[in-house]
């Protein structure tokens, strides 16, 4: 237990000291402390990389618990494309209402996933790797909508490009702050909900039979899960664009660390998850004069992990 | 840096041209299509872009987009060559190779290439027509009041990008004697808005579908927000903005008039 | 008193249950006995409530099953699934916790008078030794009890167990349902089993079932005629030593 809550403060200490860092260093590692930089610009996008990073490495431990998938993902399952393809609509029809987009991000990720489940379960063979399949089918499918789009409403190629592999180098409208702080709350409050199921969510994954003679309602339990886990991805994604991988990668890192209570799981998944993608922001904002974007380090790091996983699942299996 | 260029880039397919005028076009790209119009040479055009909008030529195939031609109806329509300006690529020419197509490529982003992409074209369709732009250009260029100022030229809003000094509008504005936000070496460039804090722009032209440049957080402290120096163009004016070609002085026009409103 | 009237159980519109009259008291040790398919796993599952479609009437202490909350139910009965292995490398003690999820906060701490009974739990089930090892590197006969620790952890009245001691060794079995029958003392337990020996030597009565429908409820002594019905009359019950055994009559 004390072992436990050092490592709580190292995590802690670890986000403050990078978010020290990303406050405080510019454009090709320039030192650079000019105030009003750090407040209007930097900050805002540290919040927005801290959360995203969180929801997105929650919802990957969510779903890998619910779904019994190790390679469980928002961006795998599908979620982050369909997300996308919501907010493109949402775009064309109603420029820029951030309300309207998080809600279409939502509807376009939720049905996105259902879809993905519904054909990983018409699908025969082994089920966790149709589920993955299936996601990427219709991510891609998500995707080559919104490129349709982007063709057919004449947006730029690299607007595409940069919502595909998803970028936190978002413009900020001063007039909508209260609307930016209405949806982080909404954020927050489903994440502390998602927090607090982790108990049923532990003994659900432990065998739905087992959960469901001790009292929890299963089908309920999983579905409200799911779907909340859904509207907070497509929230996220709706102000950054695709980024992938993040949701597999801190869960595995984190549960060789913690003992295998899903509480702490999921809450050292949120603290890794700002960190590694408020670290891969830093990388991606720091190292040229121009953007990258960020989901194409989170992918260079991800996919050699994602094998990894693949190759260690194989192991498990023997 | 200029002529040279051009001249290296047309060298491999120098010798094909000039042994018989072209009487079949396709223009891969709008500046092309209004420069062959200016020309006098809109019959010779057999195919077009879907973003050459000129007036009148709704008739004239869609032979593809400005970023892709359409291969299928480039073999269908069968022409004597096909112009691209900038944005030729390696499997286009590769396919226009096979196919026995002459093609060329005549970049006119900096708007000194102009002049000279134009005699260009002139020349290859035997156009009884002279160009006479670059005196004029100049000497319009020279009626800008000369101030030390600094500009930020935005095309895109998500993700941000910038038109640098090597694009065909901030070119112009170089010329004129205007400091032009370069991030990168291309005429466009994807830049951060610290980047662009920092740079601290005294005039910014927006190009992009924003509407609202001074609403956005942090923005605020920027020279050119704080006096209001921002200009939105208008779509005409930013095809305008973004085709080199005779409509040059036009251009220089319309960025001569956003200086003086802003002068005002 | 347990009472099921006119249950029915589709699956695939074929009647895999089908229950005129069953009284079962609150007390004892019963066995489910009968040849695969029969519907016996269907049927604990029917009273577990795990299976909810299901048309009749299942009353217990004088209410309908369906009239229970999920919490309620968990008070009154606890199961213990035939496919006992769990994904998560869980430890044992935080397994055997599940069972009293309901009584714990959001930082999963416990009471001292709960965690008390945790370690008496874990103690009647001679489990000490491996309480913080990871349920997935313990034995089959180890993962029995510990499914069983866990469901008596639940402080239920009725114990629903599907074959709780088919893939075990034999000394894990006897160990097991010796210890289930001085539970039955004060509980009513219900198990699932298709070794009629087990059922033959631990229950008060066995339930007989073949093809979905209850052929009889009897105690172990009189289960002669019933185990001819069920396997074929070359079987015979003989007692040897105060045991049940099962003699093959045909060679």
């Amino acid at each position: 237990m004390k072992a436990l809550r050092i490592k709580y403060l190292v995590m802690f200490l670890l986000i403050v000291c990078l978010s020290g860092i990303y406050l405080t260093i510019g454009s090709q590692w320039r030192f650079d402390t000019s105030s009003s930089i750090i407040l209007s610009i930097r900050l805002p996008r540290l919040i927005l990389a801290l959360i995203t990073g969180s929801v997105l490495a929650l919802s990957g431990a969510i779903m890998q618990g619910i779904l019994q998938n190790p390679l469980a993902d928002p961006y795998l399952l599908g979620i982050s494309g369909g997300a996308v393809l919501g907010t493109t609509v949402a775009g064309i029809l109603f420029e820029g209402n951030i309300i309207v987009s998080v809600l279409f991000s939502f509807m376009g990720g939720l049905g996105a996933f259902f879809l993905t489940l519904f054909i990983a379960g018409i699908s025969g063979g082994n089920r966790r790797y149709a589920m993955i399949i299936a996601g990427i089918l219709i991510g891609s499918f998500a995707s080559a909508g919104v490129a349709v789009l982007y063709i057919v409403f004449r947006q730029g190629i690299s607007s595409f490009f940069y919502t595909v592999m998803g970028s936190l180098n978002r413009v900020f409208i001063t007039g909508y702050i209260p609307l930016y702080i209405t949806v982080c709350a909404i954020i927050v409050l489903l994440v502390m909900y998602l927090v607090s199921r982790a108990k049923r969510m532990e003994i659900i994954s432990s065998g739905s039979d087992i959960a469901e003679t001790s009292g929890i309602e299963v089908k309920k339990e999983i579905l409200s899960s799911l779907v909340i886990t859904a509207f907070i991805v497509s929230a996220v994604v709706a102000f950054t664009g695709i980024i992938g991988f993040v949701g597999i990668m801190v869960p595995h890192i984190v549960r060789r660390f913690v003992p295998m209570k899903f509480f702490h799981v999921y809450m050292f998944s949120l603290l890794g998850g700002a960190l590694l993608l408020t670290g891969s922001d830093l990388i991606a904002k720091s190292v040229m004069s121009a953007e990258i974007p960020v989901g194409v380090i989170t992918s260079l790091l991800g996919i050699p992990f994602f094998i990894y996983i693949l190759k260690r699942g194989q192991d498990v299996q023997n | 840096m200029r002529k040279s260029s051009l001249l290296i880039l047309l060298i491999p397919i120098l010798f094909s041209i000039h042994l018989f005028s072209y009487e079949s076009i396709i223009s891969a790209a709008p500046n092309i299509t209004e420069s062959l119009i200016y020309l006098g040479q809109k019959d010779k055009l057999a195919g077009r872009t879907d973003y050459c909008d000129f007036p009148g030529l709704s008739h004239i195939p869609v032979a593809g987009s400005y970023t892709s031609l359409n291969f299928e109806e480039v073999l269908r329509i069968n022409p004597d060559i096909v112009i691209f300006s900038g944005n030729l690529t390696d499997n286009e020419a590769l396919f226009l190779e096979n196919q026995g197509i002459d093609y060329i490529d005549i970049p006119m982003e900096d708007y000194r290439t102009v002049h000279e992409g134009m005699e260009y074209l002139s020349e290859i369709t035997d156009a009884d027509r002279g160009v006479n732009i670059e005196p004029a250009a100049d000497s319009l260029i020279e009626l800008f009041n000369r101030a030390e100022c600094s500009v930020y030229i935005e095309i895109s809003n998500n993700p941000l990008m910038a038109a640098t000094e090597h694009s065909y509008a901030g070119s112009i504005l170089k010329a004129a004697g205007f400091d032009i936000m370069t991030p990168s070496a291309g005429p466009y460039s994807t830049v951060s808005q610290e980047l662009i804090i920092d740079y601290n722009p005294d005039i910014i032209i927006v190009m992009s579908k924003d509407h609202d440049i001074s609403s956005r957080m942090g923005w605020t402290h920027i020279e050119a927000v704080k006096k209001n120096r921002i200009i939105y163009s208008t779509d005409s004016e930013i095809d305008a903005l973004s085709r080199p070609g005779p409509r040059l002085l036009e251009a220089i026009d319309i960025l001569r008039g956003y200086i003086e409103s802003i002068e005002d | 008193m347990f009472r099921i009237r006119d249950l029915r159980f589709a699956y695939a519109k074929r009647d895999v249950v089908q229950i005129e009259t069953l009284d079962i008291p609150r007390r004892g040790l019963f066995a489910i006995v009968g040849p695969n398919g029969a519907g016996k796993s269907t049927l604990i599952k029917i009273i577990a409530g795990i299976l909810k479609n299901y048309r009749g009437s299942i009353v217990i202490d004088s209410r309908e099953l369906s009239d229970y909350s999920a919490a309620q139910m968990a008070d009154m009965r606890s199961y213990v699934p035939q496919d006992t292995a769990v994904h998560f490398g869980f430890t044992v003690e935080q397994f055997i916790e599940f069972g009293q999820y309901r009584r714990m906060g959001l930082f999963t701490t416990m009471s001292a008078s709960l965690n008390d009974r945790l370690i008496g739990t874990v103690k009647q089930l001679e489990l000490d030794g491996l309480r913080h090892k990871s349920i997935s590197e313990i034995s089959g006969g180890e993962l029995q009890k510990t499914h069983i620790a866990r469901a008596l952890f639940q402080d239920s009245g009725i114990m629903l167990l599907d074959e709780p001691v088919s893939s075990i060794d034999i000394h894990h079995k006897y160990e097991i349902m010796k210890f289930l029958r001085k539970l039955s003392k004060d509980k009513l337990i219900l198990y699932v089993t298709h070794d009629i020996v087990t059922a033959l030597n631990f229950s008060d009565r066995i339930i007989a079932l073949k093809e979905g429908a209850l052929i009889d409820i009897k105690r172990p002594s009189d289960m002669d005629d019933t185990v001819k019905a069920l396997y074929g009359n070359t079987f015979t019950i003989e007692e040897i030593r105060d045991n049940y055994v099962i003699i093959e009559g045909d060679r």
